[in-house]
């Protein structure tokens, strides 16, 4: 019923106060799921008893605001997660629910040794008369991360849902950030016709090439101030004076893979989530599709009155919709 | 069946006068029916001979109640009228040329029509002719004591509520003996004076439409106004005590509420919809934003249907609620039964809505014609010929014009199509004998928009792409009522009419139906006795459905939850109907007056489903006891059923085994007319439900079983106010406390409805002012409608979405619902025309109600959805 609404919420427009969009990062993020498996570089789907790792891209605020004179910490807090591998339930709810559990290596880490460490978890694949017996076409890696402190016990929703608690914490400590995450990893049912994952060509910035030292990725070490000394053209850099900045995204063209459905060859259709711990882009969500395969977005940088700049980290995230993932981060230093 | 409405005027403002009017004749030249009356002048030696015309003369004159206005009496009040006199001698038409005031215009009319003349002559043929009628009131000391009264009488016909003509009256005293005899007006009034006080038996004898009698009591000093009605049963009301009125409550029903033509287009913030002033009756809970949904006495909107002229309605509003599919201004009435209703309807287990559609009118040319900022309309209705007249109207929106300005640059929305909505109506009216009337309506509603997403919109990717809303339906009916005898009456109706839905949002979601609406209905009423009727019918629905949905898993009509969560991360099914749905009922009830006070209806009501192979079998009954004449005491009892929703029963998508929802309603209620236009109306009530439909657990095969209960109780408080006489003003207050909860299996707990309410505070006033001006206020208090909170989320990395994790369902509130709304009026009448310039202000403080709560992407935020804000609607209106 509440659906039916949908429309006329649309057309009524904001009858309320706006929220941050989803691509302000302003807390603990996950933005995907890189699922690789061994032997098969490139695929996103698995076969029955194939090996997998997975690794959870998480975002983070990276370290905490300090106020100066007070120095900053040399390395962010570690992230700790549960998470536990499993067949699902039949269902058609929108949360899968764990059925069978599946050995997993790095699924818990409260902490993980290595405090720079991201969420990677291996595991296996069942075999198909598993799979065919729980009536499952897909396997789920399921629990909580937290940015700092311990995550939740694995059966948080379960007792939720039967009642138990009220109120769904992914963290033991409430204050703590985390984000419950649910990973659905596809079966591959087109062996003759493999999913593979897309992949991100080039990013650009104003019709450039993304300019250094972050043209890469963003240590999670690398402070979020400070950074105009590590540049070497600033000409190229954004100004916090509220210019607007055109970021390009470019897929291969291998990404627009061709699928069976129906006995109907359908043409895949990137969709690009954006995402940045600073400044704001025009919408949080894009499409590719054949033969563009490009997006393009603004972005206006954040109003930061530090002369020694601010480092921004972007993510940027292209899906298939059908498993398969690609991301890139590129950082910014924005000075006045 | 006859009808009586019996109304005193409680005494005059002058005990001490007794009033006697005098008329002066004045003789103005006119033109009437193609003969000239000219002034006699000297003829032309040499010119042709001119013919001789003699004015009319009267030879019967009546006198006029001197109105009660409660205004300083003045010595002489003058109104002059224009005459229409035919070559009879009666009096066909009459208008006012100068205004004594409102109420003096109306006396001298209603005794002018009774006039009776000597025709005009134009060389001693009688003629037509008009005539300008001085018709003055004087004061007079009068004699003291007064020791006598009138009575001032109008006979209609009940199926139509048109004027019986010239029927006779006969009056007789307690002793038997025949004290007046006398004929009625063409227009059915008549008036006896001078008589005694005391009782008196009334005869009416109307001839083929049955005779009519009715005790009556005068009182000195007093003139005791009555309208008695003749003929078939119109109303399922009928007069086994001596007096049913349309607003009193009827015998087959514990509770009927009704709102009459008067009234159903004067209700502020309603711009002058009738069904949205159903709202406003006890029982009937506020639906958000301002959504045409009805939900009754704690039921679900789909457990309550509305019905016009007894033939089911597809859609009722457009758009969902922006305003009703059949024009106000082309309705008699509007009855609602919140429950314990008649074995006359099934299907349902909340309540009904009866529209009744207004027939043309039979005098002359009428129409309306509206413009307001949101549409315009136009209506149109008279006679064709003696025995057939016609009505008709059109609505179109005019929003689409403006709808545009209102889509920000940036928001990336294209429009194919601005919302628009469109209605019609077309009504003949055919009486190819007095015992016969066949009626044929057609109406139908189009409803469109069309939007394009060119990028995903907001938060949610799945709404991009193609956004468009369609409703389509073109009703057709046609029913043929009969008076077979006088103890026998016979109705026969049948409509059909193809319904078209298309509502879907990109990819994620697609709905779209074609409908072939048939539906009958006979119906035979025989009154065996004056103690016993018995009524006998079928109604039959008969429906070809091909659809296609493609989307989530519909879920159940009810308690689903939060639903915050996007279309993109739930599973997609797909469900291609092509069936006819086959739905007979029958039905058997009686009404027995068990004695003078006490009225017993039983009825038992039979039901096929074919969507689900089930029959049901509801029995009913209700008793009305007339404790006094003006206070009665109603009980109800009985089962009422009703199939699952199109989802819950499907094949591909839902359960085709389950068993027909069930429920017992229990009602009780007391009806008091405390004061001269003062009504009193408390009802009790207790529903039960079982066997509703429930998903399962993990939404799995076989999707729905039956085994969800619900129970509601509550009570309700009505006190309606309208003056003795006349329209001046009127006003209810209505209150209802309720609660009504479901249980979704043996081992669930019990919940809030989704649309509980615990208290509804509705009142409303509407006062006629001099010079015409209108002023009316509506205020509303109603406990917020329940939710579901969102107590966590869970990132779904395949999509890049957030689940929402709901809490317990319906376990908060929002907070309380209050609202004004004022409508002002100011209207210019003319001598054939009138014209309204009004403006009707929803919302008139702006009062920022909260009707949800909205999340943020990842439901960590939530803030208050709020509903609409303050809606003027400025229009005028032209009436003919």
């Amino acid at each position: 019923m509440k659906r039916r609404l949908i429309f006329g919420l649309l057309l009524i427009g904001a009858c309320a106060e706006s929220f941050l969009p989803p691509s302000a990062v302003v807390d603990l993020r996950q933005i995907g799921a890189l699922v690789e498996i061994d032997g098969k570089p490139g695929r996103a789907n698995p076969d029955p008893g194939d090996m997998v790792q997975v690794s959870n891209l998480v975002i983070d605020r990276g370290f905490p605001p300090t106020v100066p004179p007070e120095p900053p910490p040399l390395s962010p807090p570690p992230l700790q997660w549960r998470l536990v591998a499993c067949i699902p339930a039949p269902s058609v709810l929108e949360t899968p629910i764990c059925q069978n559990v599946i050995p997993c290596e790095g699924c818990e880490e409260v902490p993980p040794d290595d405090p720079l460490a991201f969420p990677i978890a291996r595991f296996q694949i069942p075999s198909a008369e598993e799979l065919d017996a729980a009536e499952a076409t897909s396997v789920v890696l399921q629990g909580a991360i937290c940015a700092e402190g311990e995550p939740a016990e694995l059966d948080a929703i379960i007792r939720l849902v039967r009642g138990d608690i009220d109120v769904l914490e992914p963290c033991k400590d409430p204050d703590d950030e985390g984000r419950f995450i649910s990973v659905e990893i596809p079966i591959e049912d087109q062996p003759e016709n493999p999913n593979l994952n897309p992949a991100i060509a080039d990013v650009t910035l104003n019709g450039n090439p993304w300019p250094p030292p972050f043209d890469q990725e963003v240590p999670r070490d690398q402070s979020n101030t400070d950074c105009a000394d590590l540049v070497e053209d600033r000409s190229v850099l954004p100004r916090a004076d509220g210019s607007i900045s055109i970021i390009q995204l470019e897929a291969t063209s291998e990404s627009f893979q061709q699928y069976l459905v129906d006995d109907v060859f359908i043409t895949e259709e990137i969709q690009v989530s954006w995402l940045a711990d600073g400044g704001a882009f025009e919408s949080s969500f894009s499409f590719i599709s054949d033969p563009a395969r490009s997006a393009i977005i603004q972005w206006a940088p954040p109003n930061f009155p530090n002369d020694m700049g601010r480092v921004v980290r972007l993510n940027f995230v292209i899906r298939d919709g059908r498993g398969g993932i690609d991301r890139v981060e590129r950082g910014l230093c924005v000075i006045p | 069946m006859i009808f009586a409405r019996f109304v005193r005027v409680l005494g005059l403002p002058y005990a001490a006068s007794v009033l006697r009017f005098a008329g002066v004749l004045v003789l103005v030249s006119a033109l009437a029916s193609g003969a000239l009356a000219q002034r006699a002048r000297e003829p032309e030696p040499e010119a042709e001979e001119k013919p001789l015309v003699t004015p009319p003369k009267l030879i019967r004159f009546v006198e006029a109640a001197y109105p009660p206005t409660g205004a300083e009496p003045r010595e002489e009040i003058v109104v002059e009228l224009l005459l229409t006199i035919d070559k009879a001698g009666a009096v066909t038409e009459a208008l006012v040329a100068k205004s004594g005031g409102e109420a003096f215009d109306a006396a001298a009319l209603s005794a002018a029509r009774q006039f009776l003349f000597e025709p005009a002559r134009q060389d001693w043929e009688p003629i037509a002719s008009r005539i300008r009628y001085r018709y003055v009131f004087e004061m007079k000391v009068p004699p003291v004591p007064i020791n006598q009264g009138w009575l001032s009488g109008t006979v209609r016909l009940a199926e139509d509520d048109s004027p019986a003509g010239r029927v006779g009256v006969e009056v007789v005293n307690e002793d038997g003996e025949l004290v007046r005899e006398l004929v009625a007006g063409s227009d059915g009034a008549f008036v006896v004076t001078d008589l005694l006080p005391g009782t008196y038996t009334i005869n009416i004898l109307g001839g083929e439409f049955g005779d009519l009698t009715a005790d009556e009591a005068i009182a000195a000093g007093e003139v005791t106004e009555v309208i008695y009605r003749l003929g078939g049963a119109k109303r399922k009301a009928y007069a086994g005590f001596g007096e049913t009125a349309v607003v009193d409550a009827p015998p087959r029903e514990v509770v009927r509420r009704t709102i009459d033509k008067e009234e159903l287009t004067r209700i502020p913030g309603t711009r002058g919809d009738a069904l949205r002033a159903v709202e406003l009756l006890p029982g009937v809970a506020r639906a958000p934003f301002g959504l045409g949904l009805l939900i009754i006495r704690g039921s679900a909107p789909t457990d309550s249907e509305t019905f016009i002229d007894g033939i089911p309605v597809p859609l009722i509003y457009h758009f969902g609620g922006i305003i009703s599919v059949y024009n106000s201004y082309l309705l008699e009435q509007i009855d609602f039964y919140p429950g314990n209703f008649s074995a006359r309807y099934g299907r349902r287990t909340g309540g009904i809505l009866e529209v009744t559609t207004r027939d043309p009118t039979v005098d002359k040319l009428h129409g309306v014609a509206e413009f307001s900022f949101i549409d315009t309309f136009i209506t149109a209705e008279g006679p064709l010929t003696d025995k057939l007249s016609m009505s008709g109207g059109f609505r179109r929106s005019l929003i689409d014009l403006v709808f545009p300005l209102f889509i920000p640059d940036d928001a990336n929305v294209g429009v194919r199509q601005a919302p628009v909505y469109y209605d019609y109506q077309l009504k003949l009216v055919y009486r190819p004998t007095k015992r016969d009337r066949v009626r044929f309506t057609s109406y139908g509603s189009n409803d469109r928009l069309a939007l394009l997403f060119e990028e995903a919109a907001g938060d949610d990717p799945s709404i991009r792409g193609d956004g468009n809303f369609s409703t389509r339906f073109y009703n057709n009916q046609i029913d043929w009522a009969r008076r077979i005898s006088d103890k026998t009456e016979q109705s026969i109706a049948f409509e059909i009419g193809p319904v078209n839905i298309d509502f879907g949002i990109g990819d994620a979601f697609q709905l779209q139906g074609r409908f072939l609406q048939t539906y009958s209905r006979a119906e035979w009423r025989y009154q065996v006795n004056k103690r016993v009727q018995l009524i006998a019918g079928a109604d039959l629905s008969l429906t070809p459905v091909d659809l296609f949905f493609q989307g989530p898993p519909p879920g159940g009509s009810e308690g689903a939850g939060s639903q915050q969560g996007s279309l993109a991360i739930e599973d997609q099914v797909t469900a291609l109907v092509d069936t006819v749905v086959f739905r007979p009922g029958l039905y058997l009830e009686s009404g027995l007056n068990l004695g003078k006070l006490t009225r017993l209806v039983l009825g038992v009501r039979l039901d096929y489903f074919s969507e689900i192979d089930a029959f049901s079998f509801d029995p009913r009954a209700t008793t009305i006891f007339t404790v006094r004449p003006d206070m009665r005491v109603k009980l109800g009892v009985g089962i009422y059923s009703q199939p699952p929703e199109f989802q819950e029963s499907d094949v591909t998508i839902g359960n085709p085994t389950l068993e027909p929802i069930q429920s017992v309603h229990v009602g009780a209620g007391w009806e008091y007319d405390a004061f001269p236009g003062v009504t009193l109306d408390v009802e009790g009530f207790y529903k039960y439900l079982w066997d509703r439909p429930v998903p399962t657990q993990n939404g799995e095969a076989p999707f729905f079983v039956t085994g969800g209960i619900g129970r509601i109780y509550g009570a309700e408080l009505l006190i309606s106010v309208r003056p003795p006489k006349g329209r001046q003003y009127f006003g209810f207050l209505s209150y209802t406390i309720s609660r009504s909860e479901r249980k979704d299996g043996p081992n669930e707990p019990w919940r809030l409805f989704d649309f509980d309410q615990t208290h509804i505070l509705s009142a409303s006033f509407i006062y006629k002012f001099r010079r015409n001006w209108e002023i009316g206020a509506l205020f509303r208090l109603v406990s917020g409608n329940p939710n579901t909170p969102v107590v966590g989320s869970v990132y779904d990395a395949l999509s890049d979405l957030y689940i929402p994790i709901d809490g317990r369902i319906n376990s908060i509130r929002n907070p309380l619902f209050n609202q004004l709304d004022l409508r002002v009026q100011k209207e210019w009448i003319f001598s054939k025309w009138k014209v309204a310039l009004f403006l009707d202000i929803r919302n008139t403080y702006n009062r920022q109600n909260q009707e949800g709560l909205i999340y943020n992407y990842d439901f960590s935020q939530s803030t208050p959805l709020l509903g609409l804000p303050i809606i003027p609607s400025l229009g005028l209106r032209g009436t003919l």
